[in-house]
């Protein structure tokens, strides 16, 4: 069934992909969780600030990602912006986890008690203290499991960015599937590796989260 | 001669799976990860190509299968004028879906009776190694990688590389392309990558899906030129005036190729009616037809139909 040495033959070359694959991911995360942070603490004042950060995560939350995609390449050319494939990839992967790492992070602030606010100001603290003392810590503890799904998904989701020539994974094992007209054990292998990676991730999150488990 | 099985419906609630049998046996591994397979890759679209089918033997032929279906699923592209692509009325058009409804004309007599499962380029080999088309039509050149996989008849179209620029960057050789200061926009074609690595190692390179995505790279601005099939390249040439032909003359894109269509391997009956079919059109009975259709897409005359004078001999 499976042809063990073609498969042998494409892991180098979806290694030099994943390469690309895990900087993509790796980049969008890192901008995507303060950048949802950031507009969960926006959504909370309410008001117009609210009103944004809603209309942003519905846009993120309701458009594809591969159209996102689409935009960004071949539109910002068109508005005298050119910024490369790679670039576009982690923006729209950014702008997209963004979004929905604003809504873990907002249904993690509504979980913590306005109490624990209300006492944090009773004992002097500023506002700064505040959210760096008592309720960031919390707010990432409550927020992780979430957290490190998303950071699986945006793994998964950079298997998009190859339509916009960025030569990620995917991209290298569509060649390879070209190139042998044997799609089964191409799409094996890659399904292996993401597999592998992706577990690695849930693994290490959930390992954060064991030791961090202090803090509550 | 068309075959009507006893106890079934011609017209559509009775037909089954010519490979199920009544006692509903379980999906084998590989026929879970065949449909798996072409679920991903060709989505839902299409038809299943066995589920308007009678009971035939489990290893019956696709021609036998086609028939029995009194339909065509033909795998093909959408992007790639003059050879398929969707015209002003949102219909697909073009040579190679000409050619597709002149098969079923012959075989199920009516050009009707065929219908389109638009691909892209990785899914079009996974779509008919499954089974999920009875053949794809959609300007596939033969590779000796491809023909270990995929069985070819004989080329319906002689092809080759060409290369297409913005008439706003000055060039005039393909050769001059090759500097840092340009980007060359290409398929996910091996091919095309190795022709590439060859001629232009200095240019940037951009490796995108289909013939849409790299016109429109190139139109944006992202890409200085393209590599495209050569059939394709005269429509985009025609279409867009500040697009221009590069001289390709002394490189590798000066090759001839052959766009043929492609099945699943191993079904000698169906491959021979195809390939019959296809030589009669190309150099036999019905070379009428294929200069008709020739001129008809590509507004020249078509190769001849022998390369020597057949009136002396």
């Amino acid at each position: 069934m499976f042809d063990v040495r073609f498969i042998e033959r494409v892991l180098p070359a979806l290694l030099d992909g994943l390469w690309i694959t895990l900087a993509i991911a790796f980049l969008a995360f890192a901008i995507a969780v303060p950048w949802g942070l950031c507009a969960a603490i926006l959504h909370r004042r309410g008001g117009l600030a609210a009103a944004l950060t809603g209309g942003y995560v519905q846009l993120v939350r309701n458009t594809p990602v591969l159209i996102q995609l689409y935009l960004v390449y071949y539109g910002l050319p068109m508005a005298g912006i050119m910024l490369s494939a790679f670039a576009c990839g982690v923006l729209v992967l950014a702008f997209q986890t963004g979004g929905y790492a604003a809504e873990i992070f907002r249904g993690s602030l509504a979980s913590i008690s306005v109490r624990q606010f209300e006492a944090a100001s009773a004992l002097g603290m500023a506002p700064f203290a505040r959210w760096r003392h008592v309720i960031l810590p919390q707010l990432f503890l409550r927020s992780l499991p979430a957290l490190t799904n998303q950071a699986a998904t945006i793994i998964k989701d950079t298997a998009q960015v190859g339509v916009i020539a960025v030569m990620d994974m995917n991209k290298v094992g569509q060649i390879w599937l070209e190139k042998s007209g044997n799609p089964f054990d191409v799409f094996i292998a890659l399904a292996a590796v993401y597999l592998v990676v992706t577990t690695v991730v849930g693994l290490a999150g959930r390992l954060i989260e064991r030791r961090l488990s202090f803090v509550q | 001669m068309r075959s009507y099985i006893p106890g079934t419906d011609v017209a559509g609630s009775r037909w089954r799976n010519p490979a199920a049998n009544d006692t509903a046996a379980p999906l084998s591994r590989g026929e879970f990860l065949s449909l798996a397979a072409a679920l991903l890759v060709t989505g839902c679209s299409g038809s299943d190509s066995k589920s308007a089918a009678t009971a035939l033997p489990a290893d019956a032929s696709r021609l036998d299968i086609v028939i029995a279906r009194d339909k065509l699923i033909v795998g093909t592209y959408s992007t790639s004028p003059p050879l398929a692509f969707i015209n002003p009325d949102g219909e697909l058009a073009g040579f190679e879906i000409d050619l597709a409804r002149a098969i079923a004309k012959d075989l199920l007599g009516d050009s009707e009776k065929v219908e389109f499962v638009v691909l892209n380029a990785a899914g079009r080999f996974p779509a008919v190694l499954t089974g999920k088309i009875d053949f794809g039509l959609c300007s596939t050149s033969i590779t000796g990688d491809r023909a270990a996989r995929v069985a070819f008849t004989p080329p319906y179209l002689d092809t080759g590389g060409t290369v297409i620029a913005r008439r706003d960057a000055g060039l005039t050789h393909v050769r001059q392309l090759n500097d840092p200061r340009f980007t060359y926009a290409l398929l996910n074609n091996p091919g095309s990558i190795e022709r590439a690595e060859q001629e232009l190692p200095r240019a940037k390179t951009i490796v995108l899906d289909n013939p849409a995505a790299i016109l429109l790279a190139t139109k944006v601005g992202r890409a200085t030129a393209f590599n495209i099939d050569r059939a394709i390249a005269h429509q985009y040439v025609a279409d867009n005036p500040d697009l221009m032909l590069l001289d390709t003359s002394g490189t590798v894109y000066n090759h001839v190729s052959g766009n043929a269509i492609f099945l699943k391997p191993g079904d000698f009956k169906w491959w021979l009616f195809l390939s019959t079919w296809m030589n009669e059109l190309r150099g036999g009975s019905r070379y009428a037809q294929y200069r008709t259709l020739y001129l008809r897409w590509f507004d020249k005359e078509p190769p001849p139909q022998r390369f020597y004078d057949v009136s002396r001999y």
